[in-house]
């Protein structure tokens, strides 16, 4: 593909649109469905309490880390620790949000929207490292879906959305509004949530989406 | 590529709800063959060296890459949490592909690699990244750079 694109720049008359015939391969069909084998926590007990969501989050990172430590080995690299945050600790600090006041900002140097966008995408990372690690050659697709569906974490995500979305910082209505829950799972947020995401977008399409929300 | 009716709906309006800018002319300028050309990656996927100042709301500046940066070093601080990181996650060339770069340079097709790469962060309105970007061109062309691979995320 790069070779392809870059043998663009010969061509003598310009601009040039080409579409380039292969995409990305999916699961193959036939395949199974990946399944994590890490046992997670029940997010429904998980969203009792913000410690529920601690506890659980915790619970699942410690099951998940040696498959963290093992892709990081096999990589030589992790793409957590952006926010120069220890993991724990930028759980911590997301949880905290859940509660009466947030936990003292681990990063004064940036603001309390940035560290916590960095701590969001640290836990995150480090969810998605430990499940493609896994055996199974699980797809983007099947660890995005595990994610929001089966672990605390991303119960926790979703719980955080009217939090942020009421808070009295604008960057953190910010937040919530849009850098908190990918579009693609919009259709698995609570009723106000969803409709929040749509007003934001300026949209008129509401009656077209899913039924659910309609 | 992506293709729109690979997404679901709220993705399909948000990305078309952003507005397309519209450009005076079509500038084309040539150059030498492919394989003389020096040839630079430009990123907008919110790369940076751990230690690198973050990317914010307000960042329409760049980070540099040097060529021979270890990938273990290279992080991203984008703000979407919309697109997928998992690719990147298991291997830095799916958005930065310096490796491939050198590889391509080692055959011949291209004349070689410059040896700094550029990151911006796309989640910013095009016109705040204008200044950087000029004087990143002035950059660019002090390292002999005559082709640069952009690498949209």
């Amino acid at each position: 593909m790069l070779i392809a694109a870059l043998a663009l720049l010969e061509e003598e008359k310009g601009p040039v649109l080409e579409d380039f015939p292969e995409d990305a391969l999916g699961p193959r069909a036939g395949a199974e469905a990946w399944v994590c084998r890490v046992p997670m926590s029940r997010p429904a007990e998980a969203a009792s309490d913000p410690t529920g969501y601690l506890g659980g989050v915790l619970s699942e990172m410690n099951n998940l880390g040696v498959w963290y430590d093992l892709g990081k080995e096999k990589r030589g690299r992790t793409t957590v620790g952006v926010s120069g945050i220890e993991v724990e600790a930028a759980a911590r600090f997301i949880v905290s949000f859940l509660g009466d006041a947030p936990v003292e900002n681990p990063r004064p140097d940036l603001s309390v929207f940035d560290a916590l966008k960095l701590a969001l995408e640290d836990l995150r990372a480090y969810y998605f490292e430990s499940a493609v690690s896994q055996p199974g050659n699980a797809s983007a697709g099947q660890v995005a879906e595990w994610f929001w569906d089966e672990t605390s974490a991303g119960k926790l995500f979703m719980a955080l959305e009217p939090v942020l979305a009421g808070s009295d910082d604008k960057k953190l209505r910010f937040l919530a509004e849009r850098m908190l829950i990918p579009r693609r799972q919009f259709h698995k947020m609570p009723e106000a949530g969803y409709q929040r995401y749509m007003a934001s977008l300026g949209t008129r399409h509401l009656s077209s989406l899913d039924p659910k929300h309609t | 590529m992506v293709r729109m009716e690979d997404l679901s709906e709220p993705e399909v309006i948000g990305l078309t709800s952003f507005p397309t800018p519209s450009y005076e002319g079509s500038p084309w300028a040539g150059g030498p063959p492919l394989s003389q050309r020096r040839v630079a990656i430009v990123s907008t996927a919110g790369l940076q060296r751990l230690g690198d100042e973050t990317f914010t709301r307000e960042s329409g500046d760049y980070r540099v890459i040097p060529k021979e940066l270890a990938a273990s070093d290279i992080y991203m601080s984008h703000l979407s949490t919309n697109f997928d990181r998992t690719g990147f996650q298991q291997d830095v060339n799916i958005a930065f592909p310096i490796d491939r770069l050198k590889e391509l340079a080692e055959e011949g097709v291209i004349g070689s690699v410059a040896d700094f790469h550029y990151s911006f962060m796309g989640a910013i309105a095009p016109e705040q990244m204008e200044p950087s970007a000029r004087r990143l061109a002035g950059l660019l062309k002090d390292d002999g750079v005559d082709a640069v691979l952009l690498c949209p995320v």
